[in-house]
């Protein structure tokens, strides 16, 4: 038997030993697993149309794409962190921005044009309140690691960077991200919150073949993860998870307002 | 209930008033090191004073897989009661040892996370795992080991201070030199004794941690006789004398045994139990005070030694008789090997001779017969061990027999 190959973007060198350790455990298990690593989503998402692999480890943007391409493409799992994934503004307190309407006529930093957290979704939510980019505020972005779908959070510490040389007024950012600036020290006392997003699903394992036998084996194999042992920990962990999750309704729904951000920005 | 009402349900495990701006460093730091004194479903009362930080907070609540059970806002500011959601640790029900002899480790094998740390700690479940091989107290522990560990601490000596390495007197040659060749043949011994369980104190869990502070004694007991029997050797001219193949094979036999529970029985039970009844016969022989203290001291240390190998191999064949054949087994192939040559150490036979008779055609003949007497007194000393351990008298008596001519 053919082994079931996994697509994942190499975003961070600790990919590798993440998947080391999930395919050493595989060994152990017989389950006849391997991966394949590519360095962005849209040659991950080709090679998960043209069955290159047979599953794709993908983020929200690459999910609501491959599902573009391939509308019976299934989400099969995802990290209990992936559900209810938000993302903030944060502005500098000189800028006078407390509410989303103050951000009228301000400079508003996004993150990469192909980050879910730092740019899509923020310039959605805005819109949704009726605030145009470039007519009620000026829309800069830090386009960085393109292709990495904002998984290496590069752009997001770059943003920062020009929020706290008042270059910008407010930023756009994820929760996660934000939390680990406070942690770094990055987050000086200038800056002031004032949004945070409700939450969205973030990355999945997608599935383009349908009835395919290895989908359930794969859910049962990962959600049946001994996490007493050490070097699963060490791997969920690493990952930034505590249990791998069923994609049920819920958590596709929390991609709708993913997939109208992206259809209004000409994404796809 | 409503939602508000379960800010007044006063079992939450923490209260933060959050007044800062900014959900600064600093309350990070402290919020997330609240996370692991809480177990999961414990709650806890947060507030804060500015909207901005709100968010932050809830960004908190959600990146720490915790959730907000209630969440409330009035004058005060924004009030949050928060759920943790995970456990996080393995909680330890022990206290651990507390230097008053009174904890005893209550489970029968270490738990599998337990790694390098004291007992009674609670264990973080993403801990690394140790490839500690030695984790059954039945096949470890000894009731007395954390006595033995206090009067270790109590019963230290120094090698400076408590030996007058000057009041040393001279000694005729053929006495010294007999002094020089039984200290360099201990020194070797006590090399055995230090390694032995050096080499297994790295195998034991540390939730045992008695047995392994106590080896730790034991290991540094040996360190100081290796100095004391070395410089006894070299205090004059003479000094170090011949190693033989014979002791070497012996201790090198006792080496290679991969077996806890057998190195316990064949080193401390048997090898140093037998060293005690040497080290009297040199209490009794060594021709100056200054000797006499080195070995008395040093016997005092084997004592322990012995008794830890006494209650340890009593309690594993109490609770399985069928283990005395095992250790006979461990005897024999040792013996098996040994006997591929001569396995007395000649030159120490003799010297013990000499110093227990005189070098002279006459004394000499007395200390020989002393000598067999000697060996005598340490087979009927390993016999009364060993039943002592549990061991009915033949069997005993066979292993007695089989026992290396190296005493150790």
């Amino acid at each position: 038997m053919a082994s079931l190959m996994v697509g994942v973007v190499a975003y961070d060198p600790k990919v590798v030993l993440i998947w080391e350790i999930i395919r050493d455990y595989a060994k152990e298990k017989k389950f006849d697993l391997d991966y394949v690593l590519f360095s962005n989503y849209e040659t991950q998402v080709q090679a998960l149309l043209n069955k290159k692999v047979d599953l794709a480890w993908n983020t929200n943007v690459a999910w609501i794409r491959t599902k573009k391409s391939a509308p019976f493409a299934e989400a099969l799992l995802m990290r209990d962190t992936d559900i209810n994934f938000t993302s903030m503004f944060i502005a500098h307190e000189d800028s006078n921005i407390h509410t989303l309407e103050d951000i009228k006529n301000k400079r508003i930093g996004f993150g990469s044009f192909d980050s879910a957290q730092a740019f899509i979704l923020p310039a959605y939510y805005l819109k949704k309140e009726g605030l145009e980019p470039n007519r009620d505020y000026t829309m800069n972005r830090v386009d960085s690691d393109l292709g990495k779908h904002g998984d290496t959070g590069r752009s997001e510490y770059e943003i920062l960077e020009k929020l706290k040389n008042k270059e910008y007024d407010a930023i756009a950012l994820a929760t996660s991200t934000w939390m680990r600036m406070i942690e770094l020290g990055l987050a000086g006392s200038s800056f002031r919150p004032f949004y945070k997003s409700s939450g969205y699903s973030h990355c999945n394992f997608t599935n383009v073949t349908p009835n395919a036998s290895y989908v359930n084996e794969f859910v049962e194999f990962m959600i049946g993860m001994d996490t007493k042992r050490s070097d699963i920990t060490k791997m969920m962990e690493m990952e930034a998870l505590s249990t791998w999750v069923k994609t049920g309704n819920e958590e596709l729904n929390g991609y709708d307002e993913l997939e109208k951000a992206m259809e209004w920005l000409n994404l796809f | 209930m409503e939602r508000h009402d379960l800010f007044l349900l006063n079992d939450s495990v923490a209260s933060f008033m959050i007044r800062s701006a900014t959900l600064t460093q600093a309350w990070l730091l402290r919020l997330n090191a609240l996370l692991p004194t809480l177990r999961k479903g414990d709650t806890f009362k947060v507030t804060v004073v500015h909207r901005s930080v709100s968010f932050e907070f809830e960004g908190w609540i959600q990146v720490n897989r915790c959730s907000p059970v209630a969440t409330s806002s009035d004058l005060n500011g924004y009030s949050y009661l928060v759920q943790k959601d995970y456990e996080s640790h393995i909680l330890s029900e022990e206290q651990g040892y507390d230097g008053l002899n009174k904890t005893e480790p209550l489970l029968d094998t270490a738990p599998k996370l337990f790694g390098l740390m004291p007992r009674g700690v609670h264990i973080e479940q993403s801990s690394p795992l140790y490839p500690f091989e030695l984790t059954e107290k039945e096949s470890l522990w000894a009731k007395n080991v954390t006595r033995l560990y206090e009067e270790a601490k109590q019963n230290q000596w120094s090698a400076d201070t408590d030996i007058e390495w000057d009041a040393i007197p001279d000694l005729p040659p053929d006495i010294e030199t007999a002094i020089a060749q039984v200290m360099t043949y201990l020194a070797e011994n006590e090399f055995s004794a230090l390694y032995i369980p050096g080499k297994f104190l790295s195998k034991i869990s540390p939730y045992y941690m008695e047995l392994v502070m106590f080896l730790g004694t034991i290991i540094y007991d040996e360190t100081r006789h290796i100095e004391v029997f070395s410089r006894r050797a070299n205090a004059k001219k003479i000094g170090l004398q011949y190693s033989t193949t014979a002791t070497q094979r012996s201790l090198y036999s006792l080496f290679i045994e991969k077996d806890y529970f057998k190195t316990s029985f064949l080193l401390h039970v048997l090898g140093e139990g037998t060293f005690l009844d040497l080290l009297d016969f040199l209490i009794k022989y060594a021709p100056d005070p200054v000797t006499k203290k080195i070995v008395t001291l040093a016997k005092k240390d084997e004592q322990r030694h012995v008794n830890y190998g006494l209650v340890h191999v009593k309690a594993l064949i109490q609770a399985n008789p069928k283990r005395m054949d095992y250790l006979k087994d461990a005897v024999e192939s040792r013996k098996a090997y040994l006997d591929e040559m001569n396995q007395e150490n000649e030159l120490l036979l003799s010297s013990l001779a000499i110093l227990a008779g005189g070098s002279d055609e006459e004394g000499y003949e007395l200390g020989y017969e002393r000598v067999q007497q000697l060996k005598k007194r340490m087979g009927e000393n390993r016999i009364r061990r060993m039943i002592e351990c549990g061991f009915d008298e033949e069997t005993a008596k066979e292993i007695s027999m089989s026992h290396t001519a190296n005493f150790m």
